[in-house]
């Protein structure tokens, strides 16, 4: 996972099921679930490109 | 033919007598140490042989399923220690030992024998207890492996979680993975990935024979396991060998390359996850605004159903409606006072005086004061009358007068 601005693929991952949730409960105003849609979208394709971009990282830690 | 009456069967004395051992505990768990005889791997996979010391001999089988999984195969000669359960083969009427588990008796014994009881009193200490099992995180963002660098069971590692969770990061805490200098360093290695902080742990080793993965059995070892503070995953051998450090482990896997996968999500799936949330995502604004719509169409319904113009037409209407009942009710009372009308008519036309006398009828007066005459005797002889028809009248003087 690069070090990059924006939040962990756990995070956003966590926060997009949780918008998706939260806009087919209804019970929103237009506004919000606008808000919440673009939110939603900004998640994803960070996630999408979190996966497409990871690379395995390894290192070694020294033996004392 | 004589029978006694009392005389048992072969097959239910031979069944009884198997009961018998059934019925016995110590039969059903022995422990049996002797030489091995008359070794034969049967082509079905069952293996058949003899125990034997200096006095005795017994029979024994093994099934397939069992002997499968040894990798130690026994050579003629060879002292054995087996364990099992004595039953009777009833086909022949023999007793013979069922096999379930078997190693060599001496070295390898002796070190089975360590193995169980290490086995016991850890597991008297609770450390193998299902409550202590601690649950794998979902997105391991830090995976700390336990093992020799140079070992071909940490590129299996890799290459597992390249190609499924490439957003980790893999910190190795290298170590001996056999021999005796192995524990100790095993013991440090997993303390210091536990200091590094990482989210899961994979303690893994390639397979060899017992005494390779010895290290995996030793106290020290399954106590730095129970004192993880990071959740660890053992794969440790093949499929078919379990060690102390097995028992421990948070879960355990069967070789390394399924460490790596029980610890990891598999990005296939993740990829597939955030597409569905994706369209989940649209497709639930969308319901939105479609709500909305419905909600505003049927508001608007309900809008038009109050307004002041629909209730002014709503009143209209009944107005119209009580206008035309109106005219309904008026025209049938003119209607029917118009037939009264004609049937006075035709009764007035029936009672017409001149219609009378235009059938040949004539009203008769007195000239003198008008008085209509209704009998000859009314009248004078000399007198003036008028006779009135239809059409016309005359003036006459009476001549006679006849009386009836």
């Amino acid at each position: 996972m690069a070090k990059s601005e924006g939040p962990t693929f756990e995070a956003a991952l966590s926060r997009l099921q949780e918008i998706v949730n939260r806009l087919e409960e209804g019970d929103l105003t237009l506004e919000e679930s606008v808000a919440l849609f673009e939110e939603g979208q900004r998640l994803a394709d960070r996630c999408q490109n979190l996966l497409d971009q990871a690379e395995l990282r390894v290192r070694q830690i020294s033996e004392t | 033919m004589l029978s006694h009456p009392s005389a048992y069967t072969v097959s239910s004395i031979t069944e009884y007598i198997r009961h018998l051992f059934e019925a016995d505990l110590r039969m059903q768990d022995a422990w049996v140490q002797g030489e091995i005889s008359n070794f034969t791997r049967h082509s079905s996979g069952h293996w058949y042989f003899t125990l034997k010391d200096e006095k005795a001999a017994l029979r024994c089988v093994m099934w397939k399923g069992k002997a499968s999984l040894l990798r130690y195969i026994p050579r003629e000669g060879d002292v054995i220690l087996v364990h099992g359960e004595i039953s009777v083969y009833e086909v022949s009427g023999q007793y013979q030992l069922y096999v379930d588990k078997l190693q060599p008796a001496g070295g390898q014994g002796e070190l089975y024998v360590r193995f169980e009881q290490l086995k016991a009193i850890l597991g008297a200490e609770g450390l193998f207890d299902a409550e202590r099992k601690r649950p794998l995180p979902a997105f391991p963002r830090r995976i700390g492996v336990v093992t020799s660098p140079t070992a071909a069971a940490f590129q299996d590692v890799l290459n597992v979680l390249r190609r499924r969770f490439p957003l980790a990061e893999v910190i190795l805490s290298p170590t001996l993975v056999q021999g005796d200098d192995a524990p100790p360093q095993i013991v440090a290695a997993l303390d210091r990935i536990n200091a590094e902080g990482v989210d899961v742990i994979l303690l893994v080793r390639g397979g060899g024979s017992i005494e390779d993965l010895w290290a995996f059995n030793d106290e020290a070892v399954a106590r730095a396991v129970a004192r993880s503070r990071a959740p660890v995953v053992s794969g440790i051998g093949h499929e078919v060998d379990f060690t102390i450090a097995d028992y421990v482990a948070d879960r355990r896997a069967p070789t390394p390359s399924a460490a790596a996968e029980i610890a990891t999500p598999d990005i296939a799936d993740l990829q597939a996850a955030v597409g569905g949330l994706q369209e989940r995502l649209l497709a639930g604004v969308q319901e939105q605004f479609a709500e909305r719509r419905r909600q505003a169409d049927y508001e608007a319904r309900l809008l038009r159903g109050l307004s002041p113009a629909r209730r002014l037409d709503t009143t209209r209407q009944s107005l119209d409606e009580l206008v035309i009942r109106l005219d309904r009710a008026l025209s049938q009372i003119v209607d029917r006072g118009r037939e009264r009308l004609t049937a006075q008519r035709r009764a007035l036309a029936a009672a017409d005086p001149r219609a009378i006398m235009a059938r040949g009828y004539a009203i008769v007066e007195r000239k003198a004061d008008g008085a209509r005459l209704r009998e000859a005797a009314s009248a004078a002889p000399g007198e003036a009358l008028s006779v009135h028809f239809s059409r016309g009248r005359l003036h006459v003087i009476v001549d006679e007068i006849y009386e009836e």
